[in-house]
């Protein structure tokens, strides 16, 4: 693969887009994964001429409706406090609405809208949903063992130099818990709710879009905060299931932004 | 009373003669000074919060926009946009007309109030706007906002790496 792009979904672009601090209300709006996303935008703005950013219509729609709701949820949570005057509510968040939503506008202005087929991929739609159906049931089999061995070994080889008394607390706060962990949020997203038609419609349209891509020799890269997509957490080994599997079914590479960035930042685009 | 139908029958006019008549600025006062009468009687209510916003964010953005025209309208002589600042102006005004309708009825409670709706129009408009340069620019936004005693702090990692701006 010589080339790569980067489709872009909700939660990255909600996430680099709501960043709000109003003095004197004291009242601070930002994204869990502000801090994750926005650097990828820095460098879509860099290298702007390259379009390796891409973005789909449907992405945009629903991050408008997402960043809305975030930012009314905010709203009800202080307003409940009662400790403003709702004059100085609305108006610090009507600001702050309005700001993000012209925020968002900058990011997408470094990424390229990509026309879509809706015929195709309401096709490639069941497809997704059947995958993940079959996903779903794979997960609630899953034997956690050897990966949680693989994370313990790993645990007792740094774990040489430090005392016998301290030796298993060591592996099982290093290796075992984690894992366990991951494990624990893996089943509690795919088993206790699953992914809604809006993570389905957006695999869909980048399963669409992987395979136009491929017939130039592209890699498409997802980037997403959403675990429906990426892994529980960089260092999980037992959720690497999902983007594998979603590669290996669609050719679509799901990262989160944080690698995803040292990844191009270390490869020619 | 002004509706925003007449102002948009008076840009369409201005369009067909190649100029822009600056007396329709107090046609357009006028309709901003209705929308800040309703933005006090949204504050007045005592409904949900998140309803109450969905209107006060509408009426927020309408004033925005008319706030522009203005100053558009007033320009137009000075930057050569002329009759550009009309036709600007009727591509934003049937949305608004229609995001103005639903905030009124909602306000007057004869129509149930569907706030992911309105948010979601008024949102539309702000961008529609935005691409017309009909919109307050971002620095005299912020400065607005400073002006009102806020601070407004987006981190910009593009710009300033690791700072935060206003």
């Amino acid at each position: 693969m010589l080339e790569q792009k980067i489709l872009v979904e909700q939660s990255v672009l909600v996430g680099a887009s709501i960043a709000c601090f109003i003095e004197d209300v004291n009242v601070q709006v930002k994204d869990d994964f502000y801090e994750t996303s926005k650097p990828l935008f820095a460098h879509f703005k860099k290298r702007v001429e390259e379009t390796i950013g891409i973005v789909t219509n449907f992405v945009i729609e629903q991050s408008e409706t997402k960043m809305a709701e975030i930012v009314l949820k905010k709203l009800d949570d202080i307003a409940k406090t009662g400790d403003y005057k709702k004059e100085k509510l609305l108006e610090s968040f009507a600001d702050i609405l309005s700001e993000c939503n012209r925020e968002m506008r900058e990011n997408v202005k470094y990424l390229r809208v990509e026309p879509i087929s809706n015929e195709k991929v309401s096709d490639i739609f069941s497809e997704v949903a059947d995958f993940y159906d079959e996903l779903r049931r794979k997960i609630r089999d899953l034997d956690p063992s050897s990966e949680i061995m693989t994370k313990a070994w790993q645990a007792k080889s740094s774990a040489k130099n430090v005392g016998d008394e301290k030796f298993f607390e060591k592996i099982y706060a290093d290796g075992v818990q984690p894992e366990l962990e991951a494990f624990d949020k893996l089943k509690r997203k795919f088993i206790d709710k699953g992914p809604d038609w809006v993570d389905i419609e957006i695999l869909a349209e980048a399963a669409y879009l992987a395979k136009i891509y491929l017939k130039t020799k592209t890699k498409l890269w997802l980037v997403s905060n959403d675990q429906h997509f990426v892994k529980v957490n960089v260092e999980s080994k037992i959720s690497e299931i999902v983007p594998k599997r979603i590669a290996e079914e669609f050719n679509v590479y799901c990262e989160r932004p944080e690698e995803l960035l040292k990844i191009i930042k270390h490869k020619p685009t | 009373m002004t509706t925003i139908l007449n102002l948009q029958s008076s840009f369409e006019k201005m369009i067909d003669e190649s100029r822009i008549d600056v007396s329709i600025n107090k046609d357009i006062s006028h309709l901003k000074d209705e929308i800040e009468s309703m933005k006090d009687d949204v504050l007045k209510r005592k409904g949900d919060i998140q309803d109450d916003f969905a209107m006060f964010f509408s009426l927020d953005v309408q004033k925005k926009v008319l706030e522009k025209m203005i100053e558009n309208v007033n320009n137009a002589h000075i930057t050569m946009q002329n009759p550009l600042v009309a036709k600007q102006a009727v591509t934003v005004l049937p949305l608004m007309s229609y995001l103005y309708s639903l905030t009124k009825e909602s306000l007057s409670q004869k129509k149930l109030i569907v706030k992911d709706k309105i948010i979601n129009l008024a949102i539309q408009l702000q961008n529609l706007s935005l691409s017309h340069n009909l919109y307050t620019n971002k620095e005299k936004s912020i400065s607005r906002i400073q002006r009102k005693g806020m601070k407004l702090l987006v981190k910009d990692f593009a710009r300033n790496p690791g700072e935060n701006f206003c």
